[in-house]
């Protein structure tokens, strides 16, 4: 009998000896054997859970089923190919990060209660951040510090959703809930801030581009479709999830066609995807759930693979800016192809991955009669295929020759990213193998029939006529250096300088209120010193005199009390 | 095979109006397929809707995005230095 | 053997120290010799706690009636599992401090006075152990004096490196003579009442007596003052963060992690025990007084905290927002509260332990404890520091952590009564905790050390990491305080059952 344990803490175990093994091959040969590991792991565990007891509390540490069976399965892919493009890393802060992220992330996965979700929720916020404070500089740990704030606000909201739920229901079992108590609006705010909701949603943008080369790979695979488990397991066919899910896939595309910041197009154009699950769930039919389910697990091979491929030109150019590069296809064809295939793939181009997990949402959309929604999810995906599908290749590899001449990426990283652009193609053409692994029956399911096929292809070949038509004609704004103003704004710039600003005059009343307490303070205690005062009785010290009035004031209101 | 590749791509950089002409002459095979279809009673989708729907929501989208940035751009140190925008990128 | 240890065992916890130190006083004055002793000692007592919380914890309670007088004449050893885990507590406490101690007090404070140190210590721990220990009223009066004066020698032994221990010692000499002198008027009071001092016919005759005696709400307004001096709780704290910043740094481990819990326990002890909720100031006005204050204090402690800028004065005000979670939960007084306060006050009696620790290894390589000093020390000093960081994360309550199962309790107890603005309180004042433990973390990882102080003209020796007998007890205060956040098996199971004797005798 081989003793099984959760993927996700081994993964944790293993992220603790880390440290105690030598840096070079030795160290990524076993980052890299770990979540192999795991995937023999979760192949073994059959479904079902453990309970135990923490604090007197039931709860259910591990819980195993189709819908975190296949979460778990990704996730450690996810973790293999990261640890693989970061195989050059000599830096044992980012491993143990890394590790711990990934490891939390599973664990969460397969929580079975509110408790022990809380509890990797917040770990993965610690870990995660290290992937970003890892880059090491000013700019780099304030913005850690802004998203771990996001982070741990998430995690509290979860442990006061926790807390009166249990009061509620007098369980702290994690389950399909609905959103008609204070608990279950707590939780659904904090799945809410971690799955980028509007208004929820900057931490993504402004914390992804901060990330480390590799750190940003991995911190685009799990946060985000941890809270979109989350959000499938606890609130399926919650009605409001469909306008959250329509607006998230529609405000980031603007942003991300005049961004400059190539890493940060991406999180824009990941923070659209997330839309299109949040939608899946919230329609609920079980074809739109497994629509979700399987967007998350495409998404996360083809979202990491354009980090990955990003990257790599950073690795080797220094910068991920689109001003700053261009023409690159004749240094790194191959980082172009992998690029070209991960950018067909969220494009949703038919034999590629993104089609076939895209297709159930948008035709549930229509079959459940959201027509609006159905209208402005085709704008999104035409958007998508515009900022990531042309734009991200487009402005790296070709555009103006930026007359960079680099060399091609790392060994490494093309095998990494090599493994995942197969993958891409390998759903896209055989979709069946991930469709059996959903966790509903898909029957006799397709993505591949006639309407399907041309009206996607009309979309994305008109999309691309679009952006050819702009370019000739000189309409398309050009690339230039700059940051954009986004809700985050109103923190990171008003209230901060409303909080300066007011905060010295605050001060000032404040010296000045605080004043005028002392003062009547003054007066009712040398009142009362006259007649208990310490008097040269009670010694010098002015603290044990006022300790002894205080003591005398305590007893005669107790006194008092028991008296009345 | 990448040296070729590389060639070709190359050739097309130089004259992007021939990748235009190709891509338009394929959006002309699509939507006569479509009409087709739908004639033929295949499927019952609007016909050609995809593709004007897809050309008009484009353009407008980057239009609107370019009058957006009017509003929203800013210099690149505007957060700085509590952002890594405007920081070296050099990094291992 | 092991019934007999079982018979003697109550008494043993207690004797072993107390009449230890008065011997070692007598003969020896070599600090080793007395430090070898008191730890062996230590241990013995330790190993009698572990094995009394072994014995109680199916709920058995063991009865020693000293010398074989039967109670209520005679003085009773009363051991139920309330009473075991305050030994338990206090021995380990104990225990730690000495193995801590050792280096610490070598290097704090003169020779001559190395031996006194650890009299002191053992008759502040045997008085601690026999607080927890008796069923006697005026027994427990007793031994709360003999903790309290060793506790004020040992504060004021911190004079020698700092001249204000002794203004702190002194002031906390007569705030505690002044609880004392409270509790024992108030003890006084009952016997005149009952004529018993045995805690358990106490009980018995004073429901017995008729409602509303003048002299029994005296009585048990003067117990709950003078107790809550002891406890500090606001704003009776004021002798609290001097004595702990200016103690000794051994002496501070024991007296955070021991003395106010143990008072505590007395409190609780007289409220649930002898007087019950429903006897002369009732359950509703305690709740009205109790909850009030445990919040203010815990507010007020966390604040001040937050501005302290002495490192050992930012914990010893972190002390008096901790006591007030603890009272907080007995303020609520309900089954859950009082689970919830015992857990609180087993994790924090290891957090704190820890966090005075490695601050106590800090002093033993500088002199200076002000946050400016310490900038970059966890690059001098890596190993300190993380047991610190361990340590500080449970005081936050960080998941995973003692800190964080004492907290969720609390929060849910709060809420079981539907008081979500008291949950509320304990959410915020955590987050103070951040604050204030983020202020030390990034003193020490993030600021770059000053190097020679300014204006400093000898080059002083570099600062290196504290030796292996220091880390040792640190690193397992630290880890027990993770552990205990994991396995919650000792601490909850050990509340439960107290609460539901607690609750049994409350009604």
């Amino acid at each position: 009998m081989i003793p099984l344990i959760a993927p996700g803490w081994l993964l944790l175990g293993g992220a603790c000896l880390i440290p105690f093994i030598p840096k070079g091959a030795a160290r990524t040969s076993f980052m890299l054997a770990l979540p192999l590991f795991g995937m023999g792991l979760l192949w073994l565990i059959p479904d079902g859970s453990l309970a135990a007891s923490f604090g007197g509390y039931a709860i259910t540490p591990f819980r195993m089923d189709g819908l975190a069976r296949i979460f778990c399965l990704i996730f450690l892919i996810a973790t293999f190919l990261s640890a693989l493009y970061a195989w050059h890393l000599r830096d044992s802060f980012q491993h143990v990060s890394a590790f711990i992220y990934a490891g939390a992330a599973l664990s969460a996965l397969t929580a079975g209660d509110l408790l022990t979700l809380f509890v990797f929720w917040e770990l993965v916020s610690l870990g995660s951040v290290g992937l970003i404070w890892a880059r090491r500089g000013e700019g780099a740990w304030h913005t850690g510090l802004r998203y771990l704030i996001w982070q741990m606000a998430s995690g509290l909201l979860l442990l006061g959703g926790a807390l009166f739920f249990f009061r509620e229901t007098g369980s702290l079992a994690f389950d399909a809930m609905t959103l008609q108590s204070p608990s279950a609006w707590l939780i659904f705010l904090a799945f809410g801030i971690k799955a980028g909701f509007p208004l929820l949603h900057n931490w993504i943008q402004d914390a992804y581009p901060a990330g480390t080369i590799t750190g940003t790979v991995f911190l685009s695979c799990f946060t985000t479709k941890l809270a979109i488990y989350a959000l499938a397991r606890g609130f399926p066919a919650t009605e409001a999830l469909i306008y959250i899910g329509v607006i998230m896939t529609i405000f980031p595309i603007f942003y991300a066609v005049i961004e400059n910041d190539l890493r940060r197009v991406l999180s824009y154009s990941l923070n659209n995807q997330l839309g299109f699950m949040v939608v899946g769930i919230g329609i609920g039919t079980p074809l739109a759930i497994n629509g979700a389910v399987a967007h998350a697990f495409c998404h996360i091979i083809y979202k990491s693979l354009l980090f990955m491929s990003v990257g790599a030109v950073m690795y080797r150019v220094g910068t991920a800016k689109a001003t700053e590069l261009g023409g690159l296809y004749r240094s790194m064809p191959l980082t172009m192809i992998f690029c070209v295939i991960a950018a067909a793939s969220i494009s949703a181009f038919p034999l590629f991955s993104g089609f076939i997990s895209k297709s159930p949402i948008l035709s549930e959309s229509l079959g459940g009669g959201y027509w609006v929604v159905w209208f402005l999810l085709l704008f999104a995906s035409a958007g998508v295929f515009h900022h990531s599908g042309i734009k991200i290749p487009y402005f790296t590899f070709f555009a103006h020759d930026s007359g960079r001449r680099v060399r091609e990426a790392p060994m490494h990283m093309l095998l990494a990213m090599g493994i995942a652009a197969f993958l891409c193609v390998a759903i896209g053409v055989y979709p069946q193998a991930l469709y059996a692994m959903l966790p509903f029956p898909m029957g006799d399911y397709t993505a591949y029939d006639a309407a399907h096929v041309i009206g996607q292809l009309e979309l994305l070949i008109f999309s691309a006529l679009a952006f050819g038509f702009l370019m000739l004609s000189g309409l398309y704004p050009p690339e230039v250096r700059g940051v954009n103003l986004d809700w985050d704004w109103v923190y990171r710039r008003v209230l901060r300088r409303a909080f300066e600003r007011i905060g010295g005059s605050v001060l000032v009343l404040g010296d000045k209120v605080w004043g005028y307490v002392l003062g009547v303070w003054g007066v009712v205690y040398s009142v009362l010193a006259r007649f208990y005062g310490p008097g040269g009785l009670m010694g010098p010290s002015r603290a044990a005199g006022s300790m002894a009035l205080w003591t005398a004031i305590l007893l005669s209101l107790a006194l008092l009390f028991a008296y009345s | 095979m990448m040296r070729r590749l590389v060639q070709k791509l190359a050739f097309l950089e130089k004259n992007p109006r021939r990748v235009f002409r190709a891509l338009a002459a394929l959006g002309g095979a699509l939507l006569a397929l479509d009409a087709l279809l739908w004639i033929a009673g295949v499927y019952k989708n609007i016909p050609v809707w995809h593709g004007l729907y897809g050309f008009v929501m484009c353009v407008a989208l980057v239009l609107g995005a370019k009058a957006m940035r009017h509003i929203v751009r800013r210099r690149e140190d505007y957060y700085a230095p509590r952002a890594t925008d405007s920081e070296e990128e050099r990094q291992p | 053997m092991s019934e007999t240890l079982a018979l003697h065992a109550p008494a043993l916890v207690i004797l072993l120290p107390l009449l230890t130190a008065p011997l070692c006083f007598l003969f020896s004055r070599a600090a080793n010799g007395v430090w070898a002793t008191a730890l062996l000692v230590s241990l013995l007592s330790f190993l009698c706690a572990a094995f009394l919380l072994e014995k109680t914890f199916d709920g058995r309670v063991l009865s020693y009636h000293f010398g074989g007088f039967p109670p209520p004449l005679g003085i009773e050893y009363r051991i139920d599992m309330m009473s075991a885990l305050m030994l338990l507590i206090v021995a380990g406490a104990s225990l730690l401090g000495l193995l801590f101690a050792r280096r610490s007090v070598a290097r704090e404070l003169p020779a001559a006075r190395q031996s006194a140190f650890y009299v002191c210590y053992l008759l502040c721990a045997s008085g601690l152990l026999g607080v927890a220990a008796t069923n006697d009223a005026f027994n427990m009066f007793v031994f709360l004096e003999i903790s309290s004066l060793a506790a004020y020698a040992l504060i004021a032994l911190g004079g020698d490196r700092d001249r204000r221990a002794l203004s702190a010692a002194y002031n906390y000499l007569i705030m505690g003579t002044i609880g004392a002198t409270f509790f024992v008027i108030g003890v006084f009071f009952l016997y005149a009442a009952t004529g018993t001092l045995n805690m358990t016919d106490l009980a018995d005759r004073l429901h017995a007596l008729p409602v509303g005696s003048r002299s029994l709400y005296a009585a048990e307004a003067f117990i709950i003052v003078g107790l809550a001096l002891k406890i500090a709780l606001f704003p009776l704290h004021v002798w609290l963060p001097n004595a702990y910043a200016f103690a000794p740094s051994a002496a501070t481990v024991f007296l955070s992690a021991a003395a106010a819990k143990v008072a505590i326990y007395a409190l609780v002890r007289f409220l649930f025990s002898v007087f019950g909720l429903d006897f002369a100031i009732g359950g509703e006005t305690l709740n009205a007084v109790i909850l009030p204050t445990a919040m203010i204090g815990m507010i007020i402690g966390s604040f001040s905290a937050i501005f302290a800028r002495h490192a050992k004065r930012i914990f010893a005000y972190s002390s008096i927002a901790q006591l007030g979670y603890m009272m907080l939960g007995i303020g609520l007084e309900s089954r859950e509260g009082l689970e919830a306060s015992f857990v609180y006050l087993f994790n924090h009696a290891l957090a704190k332990s820890a966090i005075f620790m490695a601050l106590g290894c800090i002093a033993y390589q500088q002199a200076s404890m002000k946050l400016s000093d310490l900038h970059g020390i966890a690059r001098d000093m890596p190993w300190t520091m993380a047991a610190f960081t361990i340590a500080a994360l449970s005081l936050i309550g960080a998941p995973l952590t003692g800190g964080f199962i004492g907290k969720w309790l609390l929060m849910d107890a709060a809420l079981a009564q539907g008081f979500w603005l008291i949950a509320l309180v304990i959410a915020a004042v955590s987050l103070m905790a951040v604050l204030y433990v983020w202020r030390v973390i990034e003193a020490a990882y993030l600021k770059a050390p000053t190097g020679r102080r300014r204006g400093a003209p000898r080059a002083e020796a570099p600062r290196r990491e504290a030796p292996f007998s220091m880390l040792l007890p640190l690193w397992i205060a630290a880890l027990l305080s993770v552990y205990f956040g994991v396995d919650t098996r000792l601490p909850v199971g050990a509340a439960e059952i107290i609460a539901d004797s607690l609750e049994a005798a409350g009604q």
